[in-house]
């Protein structure tokens, strides 16, 4: 049921999908409303980034966070996701460790201040993030947070 | 592989050497006269053959037949000899139609003549091999093998670069002459003193197809006049020559012209009169008569000087410069079909390739091309002369129409701003003669289309329009690559504003730890280097061994759900790429070459992919790193033609890579 579930093929979570898609599919291209052939093919060639994202925000409603995309600066949130990259920054410099989380509407880079590494943050993982959040170089940004790990990471 | 090549072709040529050999009228006759006078071995033959239709007592209409296909070649010589005069820039019927009847007429010439060049190897090929195997009749089970063969060697020397030297074509073609016209003069004084010639198909009935009277006794007539005007092939090879000339060149390519007229008359009438004086009967094997089974007859001409010179040597040497003749005839398209590709590729009709010549100064690309229809020809219609020849002369007649249908317009253009009238009157003869020659060519071109057409003809019938839209088809292209390509009026060139540089990297090698270096000198806006999270252990690995090395710039791990490499990086260069229009993305990518290409398959195949979806993103530089592995050292391509160059492929945008260091 994770999103990341590694066992499943990308083809046969396309199939499995396929009922519930139509509205997702119409979402990626409204033009390609117009029949019912071309809903099809896209169904079928819909990239597995836009799957994970719709599985992504079913679960940000289910653990009632707020969408990226909606959050407002400069506030307190709850956000759900996984880390799309994770960046070790160089022994020479501040020590800090940076994460990209996405959660099918958008991504936020999290920065944690004076670690170089935290057992459990890698890519792929699942987060559950408590913070403020804000817009830094244009980027949303958020640092410090309070993370939950949740189960199923790519690994 | 390049020392094959360099045992095969020889060493490069340099440029310098491409002089303009000029060539006396002794010389350019037979250079340029052995493709016209070759069709003299089978033009009767053909003849001969279609009438056997009707049974022998057909035969008898050969000489109207010979007739009219002699007064045809004297008609196309003479305006031919106009040709010469008004365009003696070598452009031949090519640049007649273009200039004259515009672009769309020109391009149906040159796909005419690039299907008659074609044919014309293949025919004077299959047809010199059916001459040796009348010698030896034990070649004739190997006929396709050995014209295929010929057409190699053929290749090979023109790859070579024989360009038109001059004695080696003279020495075969005036032995071909010699030959014929001893063989003429033998034959008529056998004949006159009493000795009548006997061919030894003499006495071979032939078994008559069909009854054949009043419209169909016309039709297989005129089949056979088409069938004859095979002879007409190659006339216009001079006038596509003349800049080879000795000057004056227009007058001497005149001469030349009319000599080969003269001679190739005489030659073939000859030769049809001593054919029939002998009784030649020539026909499908299959309805002759009296033809033991399971024996290939022998070719017209080899009958002809079988029943003049009997066995003897003087009968094999005929045979033999007979058939070197008809090799020689298919160099002559060689030289022909490799410069017509050239002119056009220049006029953006065809590849690019073709315009160039090779390291041995000849058009390569352009004789290789020629070289595999060529083959692809002998091979589909098993070296039958008889079945290539259905496809011939198409070409040449429609080239003809076109040429001499321009050159009437040529002079009603000239007409109209001359006002001497000594200089109108010959304006007016020449135009006169231009005139005659378009309508005999063009009532040729209707004979030959409708009573080949289901022989075999439709084929070249597709395949021109065919030629026509693929070329149309490549200018367009050419076109609008060009347009797209030019900078518009008042364009300034911006320079990026940030170059945000990243370095993909799988673990820390050699190769990675060079190609991070190189892209840390270029002092990019932001550097980072990138890995794919395929396996947790190694990627633990790395982030340890990167804090060991101290490398000084941060490690970025994405996220691979679906364990692929290609798509993440490069969603994750776009996402880098961001919105503002200047700012760049270079990719920096680490790569071994490999000294063999067996090893390459083993290495860089995720790096390739990566390689060729960035290439189509916007914004996005991609560098190859290269490391030289010890098997590829030393192995650098010396000449730049090996196509088993077993570097990594050549995609890397190094000219934009060369203006990321000017960003700061």
């Amino acid at each position: 049921m994770r999103a990341s579930n590694s066992t499943a093929d990308p083809d046969v979570r396309a199939s499995e999908t396929q009922g519930s898609d139509t509205a997702a599919a119409e979402t990626v291209s409204p033009r390609q409303r117009g029949s019912a052939l071309r809903r099809l093919f896209s169904r079928l060639a819909a990239n597995p980034d836009e799957l994970q994202a719709d599985e992504l925000q079913a679960e940000i409603e289910a653990a009632s966070a707020v969408p990226i995309s909606t959050c407002p600066d400069r506030e307190q949130v709850c956000l759900v996701g996984t880390l799309r990259s994770v960046t070790f920054r160089p022994r020479a410099g501040v020590p800090a460790l940076e994460a990209e989380l996405w959660d099918g509407t958008g991504a936020v880079t999290v920065i944690w201040l004076g670690r170089r590494q935290i057992p459990g943050i890698d890519p792929g993982r699942s987060l559950k993030l408590r913070g403020r959040i804000t817009t830094l170089h244009g980027h949303r940004a958020i640092y410090n947070p309070i993370y939950e790990l949740r189960g199923g990471s790519t690994d | 592989m390049g020392m094959t090549k360099r045992v095969l072709v020889g060493q490069p040529m340099r440029s310098e050497l491409l002089g303009e050999a000029t060539l006396s009228k002794k010389i350019a006759l037979p250079v340029f006269a052995s493709d016209a006078l070759s069709s003299v071995a089978y033009a009767t033959e053909e003849i001969l053959l279609v009438l056997s239709a009707g049974g022998l007592a057909f035969f008898h209409f050969t000489w109207y037949i010979a007739g009219a296909v002699g007064l045809l070649m004297l008609i196309v010589v003479a305006s031919y000899r106009q040709n010469v005069h008004a365009y003696p820039s070598g452009g031949g019927d090519y640049e007649v139609a273009t200039t004259n009847l515009g672009p769309r007429t020109g391009l149906t010439v040159a796909s005419a003549l690039m299907v008659d060049y074609t044919l014309t190897v293949a025919v004077s090929v299959s047809s010199g091999v059916a001459n040796l195997a009348s010698a030896i009749p034990s070649l004739n089970a190997h006929v396709v093998v050995i014209s295929v063969l010929v057409i190699a060697v053929i290749t090979l020397m023109n790859l070579r670069g024989v360009r038109e030297s001059g004695t080696a074509f003279a020495i075969p073609t005036y032995c071909f002459i010699g030959a014929i016209a001893l063989m003429i003069a033998w034959g008529l004084f056998k004949i006159l003193s009493g000795h009548p010639l006997e061919a030894e198909s003499a006495h071979y009935q032939i078994k008559a197809t069909g009854t054949y009277g009043g419209l169909a006794l016309a039709f297989l007539l005129l089949r056979a006049f088409a069938s004859g005007c095979t002879a007409l092939t190659g006339v216009e090879a001079i006038s596509n020559g003349v800049p080879a000339f000795k000057p004056p060149k227009s007058k001497n390519a005149a001469t030349t012209l009319a000599l080969l007229g003269g001679i190739a008359v005489t030659m073939f009438a000859g030769v049809t009169a001593l054919a029939l004086a002998g009784h030649v009967h020539a026909a499908d094997p299959a309805n002759l008569i009296g033809l033991p089974s399971g024996q290939t007859p022998r070719t017209v001409i080899a009958q002809v000087a079988r029943s003049v010179f009997g066995g003897s040597a003087l009968f094999y040497l005929l045979q033999f410069v007979t058939a070197l003749i008809l090799v020689l005839a298919a160099n002559t398209a060689f030289n022909g079909f490799p410069v017509l590709a050239s002119i056009l590729s220049r006029d953006g009709y065809l590849p690019r390739q073709l315009h160039t010549r090779g390291d041995r100064l000849a058009f390569s690309n352009g004789i290789l091309l020629l070289s595999g229809f060529a083959i692809t020809l002998v091979v589909v219609f098993k070296a039958s002369p008889t079945r290539l020849i259905q496809l011939y002369i198409v070409g040449v007649f429609v080239s003809f129409v076109c040429s001499q249908t321009g050159m009437i317009r040529h002079w009603n253009r000239l007409l109209r701003a001359e006002t001497d009238k000594a200089v109108r009157g010959r304006m007016m003869r020449s135009r006169v003669i231009n005139a005659i020659g378009a309508g005999f060519t063009a009532a040729v071109l209707v004979i030959v289309l409708a009573t080949k057409f289901m022989k075999g003809a439709w084929i070249v019938v597709v395949a021109m329009p065919l030629i026509w839209l693929v070329m149309r088809g490549i200018q367009r292209h050419y076109q609008s690559v060009a347009v797209e390509l030019t900078p518009p009026e008042n364009f300034k060139v911006t320079l990026p504003s940030n170059n945000h540089a990243i370095v993909l990297i799988s673990k820390l090698h050699l190769p990675a730890l060079r190609a991070i270096a190189y892209a840390r000198a270029t002092r990019p806006t932001s550097l980072e280097a990138v890995t794919v999270d395929l396996d947790s252990g190694e990627m633990e690995a790395l982030r340890r061994d990167w804090e060991a090395r101290e490398i000084p710039i941060p490690l970025t791990v994405i996220a691979s759900p679906y364990r692929e490499i290609t798509r993440p990086v490069v969603d994750y260069v776009k996402r880098l790429r961001g919105e503002n229009p200047n700012d760049i993305v270079t990719v920096y990518i680490p790569e071994y070459v490999l000294g063999h290409w067996w090893e390459q398959i083993l290495h860089n195949q995720s790096a390739l992919r990566l390689k060729g979806r960035l290439l189509f993103q916007k914004r996005v530089v991609v560098a190859s790193v290269p490391y030289q592995l010890r098997s590829a050292v030393g192995r650098e391509v010396t000449d730049g033609t090996a196509p088993s160059a077993p570097t990594a492929p050549k995609t890397g945008k190094t000219p934009k890579a060369g203006s990321t260091p000017t960003v700061r």
